[in-house]
């Protein structure tokens, strides 16, 4: 999404002024938007170059005087054809509202700033649909397993998937994206969009830096501060034709988001999840309140052919590709019909039949494990083992659940992306 | 007149046996005392003549020396008293030199002649030699672990006078408290939980450390000082041992026949120097020597210093703790059982995927203070989930630990008749040629392995727990791929909520 780079010189120096405008000391979106979409960039400038206030801070609230100043001593240091060379410099790409390669979905948007930046090539300036799959970051193994899911089949379908990132459901979400080759994901991030938030899964922004894209409303090496997370979080439902809400606990950042793509009018899905987890509280509740249930991809594909964006690329692997058609449109958890035998045809012994059955209804520890099946520790503990290795069974460090039988997935490797200290922790 | 009387004093962490010399002659009034006495024993004077009176025997009006050989030792305390009092008895013609020659006398002297206790009564009877020892009544019980000697109790000075002249006999010893349970909390009494009583009854018998990782209210603690009562009774050996630091440590003594191993559970603000030993001006044992042969819970793990968590390294290696400090070096034993309870993260809840609600920051604080050379001396590591209300409320009685201790007594046996001590102080070269593994189970080992999911290091510790289970399961020659499982799979169970976050 570069901008229209050196061909239009007039187009240039508003982008320029944009992004030093955007600089400045204490400025929001919505101030933003005052400068640079209701007045011309250029002008708001000048304006501030000259000291005079735009008309607008001088109706508002006392304490903005003070706000005046400060942007006037900032105006002063700074030069905005040299910030936008050291964008170019960096690779980091801006748009403007009134320009071609501005996020289709945000042109009607009043409330965001009217620029955004952006690093790598994104198709959000084109007619691919898009969708926010978005959950909390303390999620369980389905979450996470319907995160993955959803992000690989919807990206194999052409859509591109839009979230923040944060441990858990986006990440796992952002995973899926990248693992299926066809529609680049994208990440909206809290600060600039060089500073990677948060650290521990610098690997995977990187990748999707590379893959993807990084957008984002605030100027090159902004903090990811707390108050900046609410803007990412609009920004995100704002981008989106569908919100799809994994897992939330109550009052999660997730139900933020799917509340402003609701005021935008854009559908928001929720996958349903146990009753007894709190990591589906939120989600659940979002159904109770009339949100359309996500039951797989399709649903996700529907609901943007309903909101009138269809993806361009049918599913090619649409029946395969959705390991849910296995089950008529679940969402996979019962393998045990698929797994057992199915593993390439291996015997599963009398033991591991056991133990395949008593993970049939959620994850277990081993003590969990040896209370459902009456097996001896040793006896569980080598079963586990064995089924481990023939793929039927996921081991998430001490909690045991089947695994789900995606065709394209091998079991445990999709971790490899996400960080490799939390996951290489070995036991001495 | 000269008499000499034995009898022990404790200069730092030993006890030395002493000779009292009193000498009287003829000549000015006075009573002095030579040996190097501290501020105490020099006070003895006022004492003994005090308690002579109160005993209605007559003080000498001669001129009275007395030493305390070795003279070159700083004898510190009021425990010299009696023997004071004797010897000075002896050399006036009260007694005579016979009838004090077979005996130590213990004990400070009251101003209305009753016998005091003194501190450390078992290293001084230790010290005193093989003679019969008149002790306080008070210090009695304690010092009755030591064997071979012969305790005399006497409420008061005119008591020991009357008993050495033959006029009375000696009194009758106090009866030593009721023997304390096996462990406060009985196994059966906790619900649920069917690996950590597994764990619990594997590290009883082969002295393996034990962390017990858990949500608050899941029964840790309380499965944590279960442990004590599966050890089995202590050996007159390890009695005395025990008693001796207890007495150092001047602790008041719990079972005062110390034949159980003790139980240690040191708050986690305890500060090193109590924890590891060498505080105060004696040098007195800190918590893990008093957990000598027995068992020590670190509550919280994670809430007790850093330095502290460091410093355990050494002793638990070692089996011992030295002390270096200005005028001694001293080394006292700390061979214990280390159960630690712990919280999978700061709001408890890590262990079940999905319920967390700690930052990532505050989460990875949190662990770091758990991760280090301390966390890998953990051979079993065990995750508890809270109890459901069947367990609560219904659900089978679990074993109770007299029946538990009975098959861990019997695995103790085997291993000591196997290689003279516990499986966890098994070296590498002895592993391979007392705890052989069977193909299956070598076999399983070398996948993991190769897997990366055990270090060498960490196989030599499954290993170890590898033989003691298979010592509970029958003491077969070889272990079983069974066993190895069993081993491995206690090994790893604390990563879960590491591993639940990771995916």
């Amino acid at each position: 999404m570069t901008s229209a780079a050196g061909r239009d010189r007039a187009g240039d120096k508003e982008l320029a002024a944009s992004i030093a405008l955007a600089e400045l000391p204490r400025m929001t979106p919505a101030k933003l938007r005052r400068l640079v979409v209701d007045n011309g960039p250029v002008d708001s400038w000048e304006t501030l170059a000259s000291g005079c206030a735009p008309e607008w801070i001088s109706r508002s609230r006392t304490g903005e005087t003070d706000l005046l100043r400060l942007w006037s001593t900032a105006v002063r240091r700074i030069d905005p054809c040299d910030r936008l060379a050291v964008y170019r410099r960096r690779g980091a790409g801006a748009a403007l509202w009134s320009q071609p390669s501005y996020p289709r979905t945000l042109r009607q948007d009043t409330s965001t700033s009217g620029l955004v930046f952006s690093l790598g090539t994104t198709p959000l300036a084109g007619a691919e649909p898009s969708v926010a799959v978005v959950g909390t970051r303390s999620a369980t193994p389905y979450g996470r397993d319907v995160a993955h899911e959803l992000g690989r089949a919807l990206s194999a379908a052409g859509v591109v998937v839009v979230s923040g990132l944060a441990e858990g459901i986006t990440a796992c979400a952002q995973q899926g994206a990248l693992s299926s080759a066809a529609a680049p994901p994208v990440i909206v991030a809290p600060g600039g969009v060089d500073v990677a938030c948060p650290l521990s899964l610098s690997p995977l922004w990187d990748r999707v830096a590379g893959r993807g894209a990084i957008v984002s409303e605030v100027p090159l090496s902004g903090r990811p501060d707390r108050w900046r997370f609410p803007w990412r979080n609009r920004l995100v439902a704002a981008l989106a034709d569908v919100v799809v809400v994994v897992e939330s606990h109550a009052g999660g950042a997730a139900l933020a988001i799917a509340d402003a793509a609701a005021r935008r009018g854009r559908p928001v899905l929720a996958v349903p999840g146990s009753i007894r987890s709190s990591a589906s509280r939120g989600s659940n509740a979002l159904i109770a309140d009339g949100c359309a249930p996500c039951l797989g991809p399709e649903d996700v594909l529907v609901a943007l052919s309903l909101a009138g964006q269809s993806p361009l690329a049918p599913a090619a692997t649409g029946a395969s590709g959705c390991s849910g058609a296995q089950d008529g449109g679940r969402v996979p958890s019962g393998a045990t019909n698929a797994g057992v035998g199915g593993a390439g045809g291996h015997p599963v012994a009398p033991d591991e039949r056991t133990v395949l059955g008593a993970l049939e209804d959620s994850p277990a520890t081993l003590a969990a494990v040896t209370g459902r099946t009456e097996l001896s520790i040793g006896r569980a503990a080598l079963a586990l083992d064995r089924l481990v290795e023939l793929g039927l069974v996921r081991d998430g460090g001490g909690w045991w659940c089947l695994a789900s039988p995606a065709p394209n997935d091998v079991p445990g490797t999709y971790l490899a992306g996400l960080d490799a200290r939390a996951v290489g922790a070995r036991t001495p | 007149m000269l008499s000499s009387v034995r009898s022990a004093s404790v200069s730092g962490p030993q006890a030395h046996p002493v000779l009292v010399e009193t000498h009287v002659s003829n000549g000015l009034p006075g009573f002095t005392v030579v040996g190097l006495p501290d501020a105490a024993c020099r006070e003895s004077r006022d004492r003994v003549r005090a308690a002579l009176m109160s005993s209605g025997l007559r003080w000498p009006l001669k001129r009275v020396t007395v030493n305390l050989a070795p003279s070159g030792l700083r004898k510190v305390g009021a425990g010299l008293d009696l023997a004071i009092a004797v010897g000075l008895l002896a050399a006036v013609g009260e007694l005579t030199q016979e009838q004090v020659e077979g005996y130590a006398f213990i004990g400070e002297l009251g101003l209305d002649g009753s016998l005091r206790r003194v501190r450390a009564a078992v290293p001084l009877v230790l010290a005193a030699g093989k003679r019969d020892v008149v002790l306080p009544p008070a210090s009695i019980v304690e010092a009755a672990v030591v064997p071979g000697v012969a305790l005399r109790c006497a409420p008061n000075l005119s008591a020991v006078v009357g008993a050495l002249r033959g006029e009375n006999g000696w009194a009758a010893s106090p009866p030593a408290s009721a023997q304390g349970t096996r462990g406060a909390v009985d196994l059966a009494d906790v619900k649920g939980q069917p690996l950590a009583r597994r764990a619990l009854e594997i590290a009883a018998a082969g002295g393996h450390h034990l962390l017990l990782a858990g949500p608050p209210s899941s029964g840790k603690t309380m499965l944590g000082s279960c442990l004590v009562g599966l050890l089995p009774d202590l050996t007159p050996g390890q009695s005395v041992e025990v008693a001796k630091l207890h007495s150092l440590a001047d602790v008041e003594p719990v079972h005062l026949s110390f034949r159980r191993p003790p139980l240690r559970m040191p708050h986690p603000s305890t500060p090193v120097v109590a924890l590891l030993g060498g505080g105060g001006p004696r040098a007195r044992p800190g918590e893990i020597s008093l957990a000598h042969n027995g068992v020590l819970l670190l509550d919280e793990l994670t809430e007790f210093s850093r330095s502290a968590l460091d410093a355990l390294r050494m002793p638990l290696e070692e089996g011992a703790v030295r002390i270096a400090r200005a005028g001694e070096r001293v080394c006292y034993p700390a061979r214990f059982v280390m159960v630690a309870t712990t919280s999978p993260c700061p709001c408890g809840e890590g262990g079940t995927p999905g319920s967390c609600r700690c930052t990532t920051a505050s989460r990875s604080r949190y662990e770091n203070r758990l991760s280090g050379p301390l966390a890998e001396r953990f051979d079993l590591r065990v995750a508890l989930s809270r109890p459901g209300a069947e367990d609560l409320f219904g659900g089978a009685r679990g074993e109770s630990t007299s029946a538990v201790a009975a098959r861990v007594a019997r695995a103790r046996d085997v291993a000591v008749a196997r290689s003279g001590g516990t499986n966890s102080l098994l070296g590498a070269d002895q592993l391979s040629r007392l705890a052989p593994m069977s193909l299956a189970a070598s076999r399983l080992a070398e996948r993991r392995l190769r897997a990366g999911a055990l270090s060498a290091r960490g196989l030599h510790r499954a290993w170890r727990v590898a033989r003691t289970v298979a010592d509970l399961d029958g003491a077969p020659a070889e272990i079983d791929e069974l066993h190895m499982a069993e081993a491995l799979a206690l090994r790893s169970q604390s990563k879960v909520s590491r591993g639940a976050r990771a995916w």
